[in-house]
This record gives C-alpha cells, structure tokens and sequence, in this order.
C-alpha cells in the first residue's frame, strides 16, 4: 500500500510558485496524517494525526500529557541523512522543553483546555518558523497581505501565493516505519527564539525519537508516478522475488 | 530530486550514520586532556580505587598519541599523579569541618555535596542512557544498608562520616555498572569540558556549579556551532578557564596540600 513511497522524490518546485488559492477557510483539517500550514501561521492536525499520535490536550492536573511536534530542518541535523535537504517531524511528549507544534495551550479556570488541538491553530510556531522553512526549502511561497510601514519603515507589497500547504508525515518506505536512531538518547537541534541568543541554534535532548519525513502534499503527490514502474530482472533471485519465475 | 528512501537513520537501507569521520579508522590515544573544551572523549575506565575513590579515566578517539615534552607535562593540568591528565577523581562529600555550624548547617551542607554528586554524574549518564534507568538518587539505591528510611532517620544518620561514605559508595558503584557498557564506546564520543579547580590549584576537575544551564559534556554528534559545552561567564570571570599554573610562590605555600583538598565536595 506504501509501495509509492519507494519512489517519492523532492522535486524542484521553485518554479512552481504559481498564485494559487486554497479555497475556503472552512475546512481547517487536512485528511490523513498531515498538518495544514495555513498563510497567517496557523496550524491544524488531521483527526487521524491526533488520534495516531494523542495530540490532544489533557486537563492540567492529568497524569497523561499528550504529545506535540519537534520540526527539523536537516540541514541542521546531519545525524539525519536526507541527501537533500527536508523536514522531518518527530512525535516529543508536550511535557519536554521547547516542543514546537501542539505542545502547550491555555486553560479555563476549572483546568480544562480552553480549545480542542483541532481547533487552536496555534500561529506562532507556523509564522516564526515553519512558514519560512517550508518557503526556502521546498521553494514554495505562501500568499502574504500587503503591510503598510509605519513612518520610516518599509511597505511589505502583496504576494501571491498559496493560502495553506498540507504537510504530510511520511514514514521510511522501506519498512512503513518511522526511522529511528540507533542510540536512545539523541540532541536535535532548536532555533533559540528569544533572548539575546535569539536567532542562534542550539539543542534539546530527547530520548527513543522516531522521525517521519515532512513534505508538502503536492510535492509527494507530483512525485507519485503515474503508471506502475518497470523493473528490469537481472537474475534468476530477483525474478524470484519479483515474482515472475516460474516455481519447481 | 531525492528518493525518500535514501533518507538514513536507523539500520534500514543505507544507515545512520554519526557523520564523525574519524570513526572509520578508530584508535585510542592518551592525549592531554585538561582544563579546556576536550573534543572526541571516550571513557577509557570507571574504576573505584582502592581507597574507594571514584576514577575516571578519559581517552581521546582518532588521534595519534602525541608525546608531550617535560616541560610540557609541568605545565598540564592535572587533578592527581597523573601528568597526561586523562584520569580525573570524583571525591566523597566530607562531614563540614566548621565548628561554628549548626547541625542543620551541616545537614544542608552534605546534603548540597551529595545533590552536586548526583547532577555531576547524571549528567554524564544523560549522554548515554535514558532517564528512567538514572536511579542514582532513589532511596532504594543511594540509601541501602545505611540504616536511612525516612527523614529522621536521615536527620539522625547523616552526619556519621561512615554513613556517608556508605551513600557515595551505592551512588558510584551504581554510576560505574550503568556506564559499563559505554567504557571504551569509541563510536559515541563526547565533548567534555574540564575546569581548573580554583584560582590556586591548577587541576582540571569536573564542574559542579551551574550545570543545569551550562552543561560539561554532550555528543559528538552535537555539531561545534549547537553546541552548549561552552565556559560560563561565572567560570571566566574566575579564571576557571585557565590552565596556568600557579606562580612558584604560591605553589611552594600549597606544597604540603594533602590530596583530600582536591576534593569538589569537600568543605572550603
């Protein structure tokens, strides 16, 4: 069923950044597992990504915290061997330090969250970080108002762009599992964002992480082929496997 | 365009790797490792000493022995005999030699050594294993067969040098069976960092204060620009970082120092 995973690739989607819309704001929730990243930075798990990996928010005296995201930029992880430079997501209980996605909301008096994690959309994250990062590294663009400068600041024009991005979670293809460290104990690393080190990339520990690949659904969509692709036997072993040799 | 499947980072497909190149053409090496920002250690031994003292003896990875000159050992900090200074003790808290202290002074002021003791080496333990294995200081483990259940028997017990000494023997020996598996782990070295001592004793020495925030040890795998083994400014403002040796006059006054005075934890 993962089997067009093997042959996802990142393309080149620069060229691509074609004004688009992405429809009405009413539908907040992507399907599958992925994230909507809306233009103004907010950002909405799929009900199956809260299901799959409890995002939701207890009520603040419960035992049970939920989880939330760590987002990583490979660049600055090269434990994680991409060959090109992604995202990945790794689920971090919303209990640790400086976990960026889902990881904290506000409560009613009573204790009880104030929102469902499918409703908060959250924005900070998505505007400081996740925006930029999906812009520069997978070349596509988000529509931005026009910003008026106040006396002696620039006027930010309008651009066009794309109203929300679904990010989807993608797991190794090899084995449908998410790739895992080799040690239990692993740094990964966090942008300080605030502070006078505000800016600078520093780490947080983190035990037994497990990563999925982060992509934009229209990158692994265009990436999907269109037909079953041809594979060349070479030997009698792999048309054994392949399943084409005739049995004893 | 990259393929997702070539993504690496477990035994799947192509693998993890540390990205560390030494690694394909390890060796140990006894280097200097001093006061100083100490790159690709690894621990070489943990060995409780015949007086029961905690040992730790570091080794550099893929590095070529480099043998230091005479006057270059002279100048090497060091935290006892040995001149190459790889091997570093961690001292037992010591009841507070100060008359003028309250019971319940002396109380805290063990109590401070030992919670020194526990985030030095849990903190070394962090790089290694996860946190629910670093049970150094349950009862169960730093508190058995010293006679300690509960708060007044703590109260009453603790100020008892041999106490004492029982609790820092259950937190090493814990300590040294959980590292065992590290001991000479040549493909998870660490960035470690060494202090002097103090302004007048020019030994390298785990740091003790402020740990917390300014961690002495992290992977490798932490590239140099994410890393937090950094000096503090508390620890440069104090010359912490230093490696100098003391003048000639001060050292002759230290000469007589006994070696317990190299104790972190012992009283000032």
């Amino acid at each position: 069923m993962l089997d067009f995973l093997q042959n996802i690739t990142i393309a080149d989607v620069a060229e691509k950044t074609v004004a688009r819309t992405g429809g009405p704001r009413k539908q907040r929730n992507p399907e599958g597992l992925a994230i909507r990243v809306f233009r103004d930075g907010s950002v909405y798990p799929s009900l199956e990504l809260v299901e799959k990996f409890g995002l939701e928010y207890a009520a603040k005296d419960s035992a049970v915290t939920g989880n939330g995201f760590d987002v990583i930029d490979t660049q600055l992880f090269p434990q994680f061997q991409a060959g090109k430079r992604i995202l990945i997501i790794s689920p971090a209980q919303k209990s640790l330090p400086k976990v960026d996605l889902f990881g904290s909301t506000v409560y009613e008096e009573d204790g009880k969250p104030k929102s469902s994690v499918i409703d908060q959309g959250s924005k900070s994250f998505g505007t400081e970080e996740l925006i930029p990062a999906i812009e520069e590294i997978y070349g596509l663009t988000f529509a931005k108002s026009a910003v008026t400068g106040k006396e002696g600041a620039e006027d930010s024009p309008a651009v066009e762009g794309l109203d929300f991005v679904d990010m989807l979670l993608v797991a190794n293809p090899a084995t449908g599992e998410p790739w895992t460290a080799p040690r239990d104990v692993v740094y990964i690393p966090k942008k300080v964002s605030r502070g006078k080190d505000k800016g600078t990339v520093s780490t947080q520990r983190r035990e037994k992480p497990e990563f999925y690949a982060f992509l934009p659904a229209e990158v692994v969509n265009a990436a999907q082929p269109a037909t079953e692709p041809v594979k060349e036997i070479n030997s009698l072993a792999e048309a054994r496997e392949f399943g084409t040799a005739e049995t004893e | 365009m990259v393929a997702t499947s070539y993504l690496s980072f477990s035994s799947v497909g192509v693998g993890y790797s540390l990205c560390i190149p030494f690694l394909s053409t390890l060796n140990f090496s006894i280097m200097a490792i001093g006061i100083g920002i100490n790159p690709n250690v690894v621990f070489k031994s943990i060995n409780i000493n015949e007086k029961g003292t905690l040992e730790l003896e570091f080794a550099q990875a893929g590095k070529e022995t480099v043998k230091k000159s005479v006057f270059e050992q002279s100048l090497t900090a060091r935290t006892n005999e040995d001149t190459t200074g790889t091997r570093l003790f961690v001292f037992q808290p010591m009841l507070p030699n100060k008359p003028e202290f309250t019971i319940e002074q002396k109380i805290n002021r063990v109590a401070g050594d030992f919670t020194s003791l526990h985030k030095q080496l849990g903190q070394i333990l962090e790089q290694f294993v996860v946190a629910d294995q670093i049970d150094l200081d349950t009862m169960d483990v730093q508190y058995a067969n010293t006679g300690i259940i509960d708060a007044a028997s703590y109260e009453s017990r603790i100020l008892d040098q041999d106490v004492i000494s029982k609790i820092y023997t259950n937190i090493i020996k814990r300590f040294a069976e959980l590292m065992k598996p590290f001991i000479n782990d040549v493909t998870n070295p660490v960035r470690l960092k060494l202090i002097r001592q103090s302004k007048d004793k020019h030994y390298a020495t785990l740091p003790s204060r402020f740990i917390t925030d300014n961690p002495f040890i992290e992977p490798m795998s932490v590239p140099e620009d994410q890393s937090k083994v950094k000096f503090s400014k508390w620890e440069i403002d104090n010359g912490l970082d230093s490696s100098a040796p003391v003048s000639k006059d001060t050292a002759e006054q230290k000469v007589a120092a006994p070696v317990a005075e190299s104790n972190p934890f012992a009283p000032q």
